[in-house]
């Protein structure tokens, strides 16, 4: 059985070439375009991982995964943004991410990571 | 005549040459005692030069009474009446003695004419000029001459007169002697006036009292000698104590001459302008008691006719009630005057006065009070300031008015609110003070109040344009970099997003057709340009609005730095100090466009390695200072450097910048704006100025 995956990301295109590059190798369980539609898919899902857009309206990538920790949930968090700023980066891994990806290097890099987090080990893509 | 011709020079050698004529003569008259036996020559000589003299020192008079020298008409018109009384007497005595060449008979008006012109020079002095012109001292003037000259024809009358015509001589009190000892007295008077006068007044009046003193004192010795002479008989025209009395007309002559030269200006006050009433009432009890004396003295003396002795006593009567309701109606009208004076002080003046009795009630109230409140006098005659006063001015205005009625406080000022009739508040500038009985006890004081309503307003004015303004200014910064983080997310949010996607279609694509080694390199080519222009639009999307700036001027700060270092490769330093959560939003803004400004300076023309940034909070400062190492520059060449800018935003939030540099020895930029000590942002309440507004 794939593992189940949920992606958040609030730009549409690339919310659908996340998916699109995703659903050969893993069920993905629903793709929303917000931090709160996140957590409520999560607890509703209970995926086996989640991608996550840093920067979103409301509430951001690290906003999500603090909650989704805090609730007690042990899905593995993968972070994807155009930004590979250091601070950004540490902040995500400290709100609770296994895996920090460039959406530049999405094509090389994400399933990689995916493989990777799920087995039980860490990635963050080499800056550009 | 040596006389004058001698005159005659002096005048062609114009008015200074005065004193030398004047001198000259007195040396001819010297000489022609000693060396000319006494006879007729000497005697015409003597006489006529004595007259000359006496009608040169009237003109002299006169024109200085025309011409209002030292702005003191009434002194010359007096002085000038003495002299010319003088010169009738001389011309009278020159008839007798050269016209008629007999002895001056006793009942002869000459005398009289002498006695009266030592009078007239007393009321001269009596007008006191030096005291300056004006209309009421003209009266007063008037008033003082009116009391000593009828005051020496008292003496004359009563103690001279009736031995001159009524009763014949050979008595043990003839008329000689006894006119000598009152013209005596009379000289006595001149010289006790100008000189109490000489030694107490200051400025150019000082030497003319000098001049009649030294000139008053010299005639009374020589006539004083010369009656003496004529009295017992031996009295020769033309002997020594001539000399004297030549020297002493000189004098005279001189008086009026040298007032010319004086300067003149308005003299101070002197000691005796403080006591006008009080002196008045002393003058007149003086003369009363003065004359009083003699006639006591006669009486008690005298066995006279009994219808002579009637006379006298009609004739004090008279004298005694004239000086006495003279004096009266002086000393009431100078009362009058100083009270009228005062009230039209209080009535007419422009600024609001009030008596107020200790417990806040109006006593009296002037008009321009009656309009800054809007009431009438009688309206609040029958209220007190309490009432009137704005309640929340009330306590303080109490405290204050309270210690000034218990005599710990003699005044006091206060800008404090009164309600107008009509309802709306009146501000004003009050200054109360007490006004103490004779024994030291407060019974009320005086309120001047004055109306600054309108200053008041202007002010409020001022606060409130000046707050629009810093709230504008806040807003200015808070609109632009609302507009940049706008502009900061579409580049993030769509454009970098679609160049991502871009970067992962080239990969896919790549991935897909390895066989075609040309096509791969040029897909690989793509790929690095796109990577390139994500990361430059976040480059530029950044300094659009760093994201971290949300997280707080710290993180921004850090952030920034981060970059900075990895894309110039320079060591950027960050230290903080003190409790950055208090910099207020607006602030933080400024601060860090200014810290973009100052870095993008040091990447571009400091040629430095490290650099380090300090960002603090000292007291009510927020201090953001870049030091780096690099070459420096000439501080004045800054003009291409964006200092401007950077000044320019920090005044739009109060804050100022300093910069440090010279040659090879770094740069040192320190911006610090002032921020509220509480937090926050500093907007100042501004009391209502008015609750009318």
């Amino acid at each position: 059985m794939k593992p189940k995956l949920l992606i958040a990301e609030n730009h549409p295109a690339m919310r659908a070439k996340v998916a699109s590059l995703l659903q050969r190798d893993f069920d993905v369980v629903a793709s929303v375009a917000g931090g709160l539609a996140a957590v409520e898919a999560v607890s509703h899902f209970l995926p086996d991982l989640v991608i996550l857009d840093v920067s979103m309206p409301i509430l951001d990538g690290p906003d999500v995964a603090r909650r989704v920790k805090a609730h007690g949930c042990n899905a593995k968090v993968v972070f994807i943004s155009v930004s590979m700023d250091l601070n950004q980066i540490t902040t995500c891994l400290a709100a609770g991410g296994d895996a920090y990806v460039s959406k530049v290097r999405m094509a090389t890099d994400l399933i990689y990571a995916i493989t990777e987090v799920l087995a039980g080990r860490r990635f963050i893509s080499p800056d550009v | 005549m040596s006389k004058s011709s001698a005159s005659t020079l002096a005048i062609k050698l114009g008015v200074s040459s005065w004193p030398t004529a004047l001198i000259g003569i007195v040396v001819i008259k010297a000489v022609l005692s000693l060396a000319v036996k006494p006879g007729s020559f000497v005697v015409s000589y003597s006489g006529i030069s004595y007259l000359v003299l006496l009608v040169l020192a009237t003109c002299f008079a006169m024109r200085n009474g025309i011409q209002n020298t030292l702005g003191a008409r009434f002194f010359w018109v007096l002085l000038a009446t003495a002299y010319s009384l003088w010169s009738a007497h001389q011309a009278l005595n020159l008839y007798y003695e050269l016209g008629l060449r007999i002895e001056v008979p006793d009942n002869s008006i000459d005398d009289s004419l002498l006695f009266l012109h030592v009078g007239a020079l007393v009321a001269a002095i009596a007008t006191l000029p030096h005291r300056g012109v004006s209309n009421q001292k003209q009266n007063r003037a008037v008033a003082n001459v009116l009391l000593v000259t009828l005051f020496w024809i008292f003496i004359y009358g009563y103690a001279v007169f009736p031995y001159q015509y009524l009763i014949s001589s050979g008595t043990a009190f003839s008329y000689a002697l006894r006119f000598d000892i009152v013209y005596l007295l009379e000289n006595l008077a001149v010289i006790g006036t100008a000189g109490v006068l000489a030694f107490r007044v200051k400025g150019p009046w000082q030497s003319v009292y000098f001049h009649l003193l030294a000139a008053s004192t010299l005639y009374a010795l020589s006539s004083t000698v010369a009656n003496l002479e004529i009295d017992s008989g031996g009295y020769v025209s033309g002997k020594l104590y001539g000399v004297g009395l030549t020297a002493s007309v000189c004098w005279f002559v001189w008086i009026p001459l040298c007032a010319r030269h004086l300067p003149s200006r308005q003299v101070t006050a002197t000691p005796f302008d403080s006591h006008q009433s009080s002196q008045a009432s002393t003058w007149a009890m003086i003369v009363v008691v003065m004359i009083s004396v003699p006639i006591v003295w006669e009486l008690l003396q005298r066995d006279e006719r009994s219808d002579l002795r009637a006379l006298r006593v009609v004739f004090a009567v008279v004298m005694i009630v004239c000086l006495a309701s003279s004096a009266y109606i002086k000393e009431h009208r100078a009362q009058r005057e100083h009270k009228e004076r005062f009230l039209s002080v209080f009535d007419y003046s422009a600024v609001g006065m009030a008596l107020v009795g200790c417990d806040g009630r109006w006593i009296r109230v002037n008009r321009a009070l009656c309009e800054i409140l809007g009431y009438s006098e009688q309206e609040l005659l029958d209220t007190n300031f309490q009432s009137l006063t704005h309640p929340d001015d009330l306590d303080a205005d109490l405290s204050y008015a309270h210690r000034v009625f218990t005599g710990q406080l003699r005044f006091y000022h206060l800008e404090k609110r009164y309600i107008h009739k009509q309802g709306h508040v009146v501000w004003v500038a009050l200054t109360a003070s007490a006004v103490p009985d004779a024994s030291g006890k407060v019974s009320y004081g005086i309120a001047q109040v004055q109306d600054i309503t309108a200053r008041k307003h202007a002010e409020a004015a001022v606060l409130r344009n000046q707050e629009e303004l810093r709230s504008l200014a806040g807003r200015l910064i808070t609109v632009q970099e609302e507009e940049r983080k706008r502009i900061a997310r579409d580049l993030h949010d769509d454009l970098s997003q679609r160049l991502a996607l871009l970067c992962v279609d080239l990969d896919m694509l790549r991935q897909n057709r390895p066989a075609d080694v040309q096509a791969a390199q040029e897909l690989e080519r793509m790929r690095r340009e796109i990577g390139e222009l994500v990361v430059d639009m976040r480059r530029l999307s950044h300094n659009e609005h760093h994201p971290q700036l949300t997280l707080g001027l710290q993180h921004g700060v850090a952030s920034f730095c981060n970059d900075f270092a990895k894309q110039y490769g320079i060591a950027a330093t960050l230290v903080h100090e003190g409790n950055l959560k208090r910099i207020p939003e607006t602030v933080c803004f400024t601060l860090f466009r200014v810290l973009q400004e100052a870095m993008s300076n040091v990447a571009k023309h400091s040629e430095a390695d490290g650099v380090t940034v300090t960002l603090g909070v000292h007291g009510d400062q927020a201090v953001l200072r870049v030091s780096d190492d690099g070459r420096g520059f000439e501080i004045g060449s800054d003009r291409g450097l964006g200092l401007i800018s950077m000044r320019e935003r920090l005044r739009l939030v109060g804050g100022t910048m300093r910069v440090n540099s010279s040659q090879q020895q770094g740069t040192d930029v320190e911006a610090a704006v002032p921020i509220p000590i509480s937090g926050g942002l500093n907007i100042p309440v501004i009391g209502k100025a008015d609750g009318n507004t």
